[in-house]
């Protein structure tokens, strides 16, 4: 059976041109172009025989800010959500993260990006009911969390209690922008949460242990602005 | 009256005479000793207030009496003889004393007043120092204080601000004071029944506010003093209104640079706006006229120019929009601790996405130190930097992007090996739209043209960010041909971190 979609985008252009992809690409999409319609959306077919499977929010929407949606959503439902802003409301964006959403897209971008996202987005949606991910595989690079294990070519690699801590939070979502926020609350603790220092340079270490080249990661990638992503 | 302190030296004068009297006393006959009591009186008066210089006279010559004239250890007075001595010592030393005293009067208030003229200087040099309104009112109100010791309300105009307590019909009596910028209260010809003295705080044209305070009724030469304080306020009006022109020559400067952006934000629009949405209409329409009778390899074709200019127009907008914002609102930027190396790391992820074909060599030496600024504007800078580095050099040239990290800098170097950019345009490329009008005209203006389309806000809103990081931002030529922009950012004390063991 076709994944089901609700898109939730206030342009019409755009919304039939996504609508139109996301067809093609075999997904059941519902469109939305405002905020009460996606709710009463929301409501009927999280109701029916075939609830929904993500949720693709616009945060710019006419009636009412996208992110108290998302709120909304986040309180009943275990439905992904990913966020779609424009490039100039990155706080906002940010605030969405730490609130639930899954992940985030800037206006403007490609089909083939949007598809990518929802693909990880997808993936994930056992996060919050079924246990998180625990193992990770990427070009050399084996984790399972698990049996506390970290090879790089085959080969074990010595992180620290911290790194260990960052590294596995992040595969808990791989693929997925986790926020700075939730990585120094999760990894340090609450009393940490301004302290981004911290994460730079445990980001910096990790990579100089995992990555060829720490410059140019291709796995421990940076969301300027916004935190990490493990690469899938 | 005044206090005479220096009588030592006319204890001194008396006690030397009476030595000396008794000492002539038979070598020389009574007038000429007469003679030497007159010198003495007189030389003493200087020391001595009119009183004292008096009163030593008389009881010196009741002694001369007493001591020298016939008979003696009486006061038995030949008057005709004594009674002229009496007169003339009393009225030399009179005359003397008197003379002194008005000199020693002179001098001192000639004392208090450069006193007065130093404290004044001292204040207003630390007027000039204070920072803002409210530090400069509660220096004029400590100083009053200090003068006066009574309290002393303070009343400012803008910021409106009220030291110090005021009651009702004192406030009145400020806002009277300032409208009318003219004192009220005693001894001012206005309002003489008040028992407050409102002083009005003057500019040139008008009163910036007034101090209100209650004199002391005993102070003698309280007109003095009440000019003494209102050049006081004066000195704070005059500051008020200096600051004030400031103000209002920086709002019109501000007023200018907005038009200004407004202006660059409009032939942005006119100039670089135009060529790539003629390109995106022009590749959409063939498609959507002629996709029937075009191969798909022709329409793949047109359609990647769509993407490009689309591309394009997005970097542009994006860029302009950040040069408005950074320019209406500098300080709203959102700074934290950064890694140069992150920042770097996904700007070359997305240039190398762009550019699959471009050979870029990165050079980022291990433990720099971390930097202050916002990621999200830096990125954009370093992105636009190697944009027009690929865009403005051949193909098949490398860019090479170096870090050297200095004391107390970083200095992020991005190099090309195009045609560089000449001595005049060094500082213009910086600028937003600096190229537009002169050049058309010129007849080698095709190369300038083409090398700087779209280069006009990217430059710009690179100079903006790096201004708001303080950071320097240039262009140099390198050898043996190319361009290299740097940055040069400062580095801030690190934050505190405690390490794992």
């Amino acid at each position: 059976m076709a994944l089901k979609v609700l898109l939730v985008e206030d342009d019409r252009n755009l919304r039939q041109t996504l609508r139109d992809a996301l067809s093609v690409e075999g997904y059941e999409v519902v469109a939305s172009g405002s905020s009460a319609d996606a709710s009463a959306v929301l409501r009927h077919a999280m109701a029916s025989d075939s609830p929904l499977d993500l949720l693709v929010l616009d945060l710019g929407l006419p009636d009412g800010d996208g992110g108290d949606l998302l709120r909304s959503v986040r309180a009943q439902y275990a439905l992904p959500i990913l966020i779609i802003s424009a490039r100039h409301d990155y706080a906002n964006k940010v605030a969405l993260l730490d609130a639930g959403a899954d992940d985030y897209l800037v206006k403007p971008f490609s089909i083939s990006e949007l598809l990518a996202r929802m693909r990880v987005t997808l993936r994930h949606r056992g996060t919050v009911v079924l246990a998180p991910q625990t193992q990770y595989n990427c070009g050399t690079l084996d984790i399972d969390l698990a049996k506390h294990t970290v090879l790089k070519a085959g080969e074990a690699v010595h992180l620290t209690p911290t790194e260990f801590k960052l590294l596995a939070r992040l595969v808990r979502q791989a693929g997925q922008v986790v926020t700075h926020r939730q990585l120094l609350v999760d990894v340090w603790g609450a009393e940490h949460v301004d302290q981004t220092q911290y994460l730079r340079l445990y980001m910096g270490q990790l990579r100089a242990k995992l990555e060829a080249n720490p410059t140019e990661p291709t796995l421990l990638l940076t969301e300027p602005g916004v935190g990490y992503r493990l690469a899938e | 009256m005044h206090n005479v302190k220096v009588h030592w030296p006319a204890i001194a004068i008396w006690f030397v005479a009476w030595g000396l009297l008794f000492a002539l006393d038979g070598t020389f006959n009574l007038a000429n000793l007469a003679l030497l009591l007159v010198l003495a009186s007189a030389v003493a008066g200087v020391f001595l207030s009119t009183t004292a210089s008096l009163l030593c006279s008389t009881s010196s010559v009741l002694l001369f009496n007493w001591f020298f004239v016939e008979p003696r250890y009486t006061f038995n007075v030949h008057l005709h003889q004594d009674v002229l001595l009496l007169i003339t010592m009393l009225g030399v030393s009179t005359v003397v004393s008197y003379l002194m005293s008005r000199l020693r009067a002179a001098a001192e208030l000639e004392t208090q007043h450069a006193h007065t003229a130093e404290h004044m200087r001292q204040w207003s040099d630390s007027l000039r120092a204070a920072t803002d309104a409210s530090a400069r009112a509660k220096l004029l109100q400590t100083l009053v204080m200090h003068k006066t010791k009574s309290q002393v309300a303070v009343l400012l105009r803008e910021p409106k601000l009220l030291l110090g307590s005021a009651d009702t019909h004192d406030a009145q009596g400020l806002w009277a004071c300032v409208q009318q910028c003219a004192a009220l209260g005693p001894g001012t010809g206005r309002h003489e029944n008040q028992t407050t003295l409102f002083l009005p705080i003057r500019g040139h044209a008008r009163a910036f506010g007034a101090i209100a305070f209650h004199p002391h009724t005993s102070q003698n030469n309280s007109a003095w003093h009440q000019q003494q304080l209102q050049q006081a306020c004066d000195l704070l009006g005059l500051e008020m209104e200096r600051e004030h022109s400031l103000q209002l020559v920086q709002q019109a400067n501000q007023d200018a640079q907005s038009q200004s952006l407004r202006n660059t934000l409009l032939t942005s629009i006119s100039h670089d706006y135009r060529t790539p949405l003629a390109n995106l209409m022009g590749a959409a329409s063939v498609i959507h006229n002629q996709a029937a009778r075009l191969s798909t390899d022709k329409i793949s074709g047109l359609a990647q120019t769509v993407l490009d200019e689309a591309q394009h127009l997005n970097r542009m907008t994006t860029n302009t929009l950040q040069l408005a914002r950074l320019d209406a609102a500098p300080l709203q930027i959102k700074k934290d601790w950064e890694s140069l190396q992150e920042i770097l790391g996904s700007v070359l992820a997305k240039a190398r996405q762009r550019h699959t074909q471009r050979l870029i060599n990165v050079a980022v030496p291990e433990g720099l130190p971390l930097i202050y600024c916002d990621a999200i504007l830096l990125v954009q800078l370093f992105d636009n930097l190697i944009e027009n580095a690929t865009k403005y050099s051949p193909d098949d040239t490398p860019i090479d992007i170096q870090v050297h990290a200095q004391p107390n800098t970083l200095e992020v170097r991005v190099m090309d090996q195009g045609a560089g950019v000449a001595d005049a345009w060094k500082d213009k490329v910086f600028q937003a739209f600096e190229r537009v009008h002169a050049d058309a005209a010129q007849a080698d203006a095709t190369d300038a043209t083409q090398l700087r389309r779209g280069m006009g806000v990217g430059l710009a809103v690179c100079k903006a960010i790096a201004k708001v990081h303080d950071a320097r931002l240039w262009v140099e030529d390198r050898e043996p041909h190319g361009a290299v922009m740097c940055l040069q950012l400062p580095v801030l004390s690190q934050p505190y971190m405690t390490m794992e063991t």
